[in-house]
């Protein structure tokens, strides 16, 4: 059991590490960032790669891998959560009790200690969701359509939470509302602990692979041949529904969240600036969904399709900058026109995504350059802004500067299309069903 | 006299490992070719690039006379892939896929389609996460014969699949190359396969061609040799001879008639020299160990 | 391409059988002719549409096909197809007979090895062909 977490915790390592120093060399320099009391921002975001680091782990078939160990499912399990939520925890707390002794410019030492617990909660939260999400896909109609309502159940909730995190971490949380306060912890505290007791249980769902017999004995086969248009249309249109349900959650979770600050419904312009924060992460989220799913896995296949390179990477780098900026409209109008530019930014920041995830899939050699570019996004904004002695939102040059990396973007994306070999050696594991699969719709 | 189906010539792609090319290699028009080499040979990455996954360093490929590079998009829009991981989940049912696929080929035959989801049993409303890995293999299958391409080409279709599978998709492709004009390139490790529906072969290892031809001549050219020599006889080396086994004076050879090792063995003191015919297996298995078995 | 599936025209062609492949389609042939089922002047399926229904490669059905015209059995028009001559349900006769000879001639061989002499190996035969009946 000490190897699992030993293993994990070396692999996050290198990251870390990276991360650390990215944070020594250009944040600290320019001390914590306006609205973050939580030092060593870098530390507590690498924390954040346990969970993504995992589940990546367990599509690319470590369940069945470690199942063939000489240990249990429940040390497997239990290994998890702690590396993934006890180890973090203890760091966090170290930190905490660190900046305590030494306390950082302007901070405040019960607030920190409180954001601490409610980090370590929602790291416990995200372990227990996950824990709780089904596998499968047997059975008649009414066991599908209860697995399909859970699993958009907690899909949604999931989503949401990495983003409540990544909020969580930016945002000044007041905890002036001890009732509000109570129900987080409270939550917190029950997902935590079981995620703990139902680790056992993953460990079993995502290893215990059954190679699907053909369904179709049953009576309801039925051989048409489907109506409608196809080819690059109905991959548009299959897209806009999940951006769709994603747009509306967005929506829906700044509203949340700004009546839960005791904000009105309206977005000032100061949260363009966190958008824009904000919004680097998310644009990382949007290409790892929209471009990573569907066309990592099928990268071989579209290059067969009688379309050009040029049309081909076109399309991958305007779905995920497509998407923002018809989001950076629909925010415009509950907000400012600004958001429209601030979306601008977040879509070249997503079209840079494109290539790298095209070149190399999803591999641990993509995990840390992504990471890297999300934080150097997070962290160059305010930067920026403070450099620009900007309050008023990004400027217009913001424009063609968004176009021409996009613009650059779509040609190195077209380059590596038509001359990486790399590009199309896919990871079988990631292409099967073991433990969990990518579904898209 | 018609163009070639496929016609590579001086193909070159240099990897840290390994080199593949310079490469030759013909498809007449109408034929069923078959692909053959160990693992690693190259097989594969020759049929990437046809594709144009990944840029070969120097040489060139045609498709029915179209350039892989130049004219990408022309080429295919006759000629079909199908691979061994291909993967189509993303789009969750088998009728969705087949959506997708068909709005890019305006020679999409739909009654075809409909036969052939029929013949494989592969319903519109399945799911393909539910799909067995022999399913998997015909919806590929079907997308890329449903779309009547020119040129099929395909990359090890046959490897994990039961015999009755197997069946299906042999009797397919001989439907589909029926009329004489249609061809089919197929690489697969089913060696008797290979040499029961191919028409011709080409074998590749080391990233170089070693043999091509109509698949009865390349047969038919070698012999399975037994022989005998003196005590302390040393055979030299001799094109067209490979020895595959040796017990002192008893040696096991495959023989290349066509570079008369018959008699130059006779001269060279091989006595009570009996020969039989091989399978596309024995001169396969033959070729690749020669040299170990030196 | 034809979607009605084609009258079997011959038996199943395996490995496991004796003869190559091509051999064992022209054997089968020989024996349609022979036995009457392909009269004179009937066509032949084309190559492909017999290298689709016994499930080989077209090579092997030409080589067939080849062999079958060498022997005067069946013949050739550009542009019409293959057909049985006139002479070939005669010349199928001939050939069985001869291979039906060898045979005979091979199984004497073998007997007489065995130390059979003359007449036991007739007693021999006379019995088998009762059997038969």
């Amino acid at each position: 059991m000490k190897q699992i977490i030993l293993d994990h915790l070396w692999r996050k390592s290198r990251i870390i590490a990276s991360l650390l120093l990215i944070e020594l060399v250009a944040v600290r320099p320019f001390g914590t960032t306006a609205h973050c009391d939580i030092p060593w921002l870098a530390l507590l975001l690498s924390i954040y790669l346990g969970p993504s680091l995992l589940s990546s782990d367990q599509r690319r078939g470590l369940t069945r891998a470690l199942m063939a160990l000489p240990v249990t499912a429940k040390q497997i399990g239990r290994a998890w959560w702690l590396s993934t939520v006890g180890v973090p925890a203890l760091l966090l707390t170290a930190t905490t009790g660190l900046s305590a002794i030494v306390p950082v410019e302007g901070g405040r030492t019960g607030l920190l200690f409180l954001n601490c617990l409610m980090q370590i909660l929602f790291l416990g939260s995200l372990f227990g969701l996950s824990s709780l999400m089904v596998a499968g896909d047997q059975g008649g109609w009414h066991e599908r359509t209860r697995r399909g309502f859970w699993r958009g159940f907690f899909g949604t909730i999931w989503r949401l939470a990495i983003a409540a995190g990544i909020l969580l971490l930016l945002l000044d949380f007041s905890w002036s509302d001890p009732f509000r306060a109570g129900i987080l912890v409270a939550a917190g505290s029950v997902l935590t602990i079981t995620g703990w007791f139902l680790a056992e249980r993953m460990v079993w769902r995502r290893g215990a692979y059954r190679p699907n017999a053909q369904a179709t004995a049953s009576r309801l086969a039925q051989y048409k041949a489907p109506a409608g248009c196809g080819g690059l249309p109905f991959l548009w249109q299959g897209l806009l529904i999940p951006l769709g349900w994603l747009g509306l959650a967005f929506v829906g979770w700044l509203v949340l969240a700004g009546m839960f600050q005791g904000r009105s419904l309206r977005f000032p312009p100061q949260l363009v600036e966190v958008n824009v924060i904000l919004f680097s992460p998310i644009s990382f989220l949007f290409v790892y969904a929209f471009v990573v799913v569907p066309v990592v896995t099928q990268l071989r296949f579209l290059r067969t399709l009688p379309i050009s390179a040029s049309i081909f990477a076109a399309t991958l780098v305007l779905i995920p900058s497509g998407s923002i900026i018809f989001f950076g409209f629909v925010f415009a109008a509950l907000g400012g026109g600004d958001l429209v530019l601030g979306s601008l930014l977040t879509a070249a920041a997503a079209a840079v995504f494109v290539p790298l995830f095209v070149w190399r899939g999803l591999g641990t050699v993509t995990f840390l350059p992504v990471v890297l570019l999300v934080i150097m996004g997070a962290i160059t904004f305010p930067i920026l802004f403070m450099f620009f002695e900007l309050t008023d939102g990004p400027p217009i040059w913001t424009v063609p500067f968004s176009i021409i990396v996009i613009a650059i973007s779509w040609e190195i994306t077209r380059r590596v299309l038509r001359s990486s070999s790399k590009a199309y050696r896919v990871d079988p594991l990631v292409t099967s069903d073991w433990g969990g699969g990518m579904r898209w719709s | 006299m018609k163009a070639n189906a496929i016609e590579i010539r001086g193909l070159t792609k240099h990897f840290p490992t390994f080199t593949l090319g310079p490469l030759d290699l013909t498809v007449p028009r109408g034929a069923i070719y078959g692909f053959i080499g160990p693992n690693g040979a190259g097989k594969t990455t020759t049929i990437d690039l046809i594709f144009g996954m990944g840029r070969n360093d120097s040489g060139e490929i045609r498709v029915l006379g179209y350039d892989h590079r130049a004219s990408e998009v022309d080429l295919k829009r006759r000629a079909a892939y199908v691979g061994p991981d291909l993967n189509f989940q993303v789009w969750g049912t088998v009728v969705r896929t087949v959506r997708f696929v068909r709005g890019f080929y305006p020679d999409w035959d739909n009654d075809y389609c409909v036969r052939l989801m029929k013949a494989f049993r592969l319903s519109s409303a399945d799911k393909i996460a539910t799909l067995s890995f022999g399913a998997r293999t015909k919806l590929s299958l079907l997308l890329a014969l449903a779309r009547r391409p020119q040129v099929l080409i395909l990359d090890e279709p046959t490897t994990g699949l039961d015999a009755v599978t197997k069946q299906e998709v042999f009797s397919e492709l001989l439907k589909a190359v029926e009329d004489g004009e249609r061809t089919v390139l197929i690489s697969s490790h089913g060696l008797s396969d290979i040499e029961r529906f191919a028409d011709h072969v080409g074998m590749i290892k080391d990233g170089k061609l070693l043999l091509e031809g109509r698949m009865d001549e390349v047969v038919d050219r070698f012999r399975m040799a037994e022989f005998f020599t003196d005590n302390g006889v040393e055979l030299p080396h001799h094109e067209g001879l490979i020895i595959v086994r040796r017990e002192q004076n008893r040696w096991h050879a495959l023989l290349d008639q066509k570079l008369g090792v018959h008699d130059w063995l006779r001269e060279h003191g091989g006595k009570q020299i009996s020969l039989t015919r091989v399978t596309l297996e024995d001169m396969f298995v033959a070729l690749v160990k020669e040299e170990e078995a030196v | 391409m034809s979607s009605e599936p084609r009258p079997l025209l011959i038996g199943p062609i395996s490995p496991a059988a004796d003869g190559a492949l091509y051999q064992q389609i022209v054997d089968r042939l020989k024996r349609e002719i022979s036995e009457g089922r392909l009269k004179p002047g009937a066509p032949l399926p084309s190559f492909r549409q017999l290298a689709e229904d016994v499930l080989v490669s077209v090579i092997t059905v030409k080589r067939a096909y080849e062999e079958l015209e060498r022997e005067g059995i069946i013949y050739r028009r550009q542009g019409l197809g293959t057909f049985v001559s006139e002479h070939g349900h005669n010349r199928s006769c001939e050939a069985k007979l001869k291979a039906a000879e060898d045979l005979l001639r091979a199984g004497f061989r073998e007997a007489a090895e065995a130390g059979l002499k003359p007449q036991e190996i007739l007693d021999l035969a006379r019995e088998i062909a009762k059997g038969r009946k």
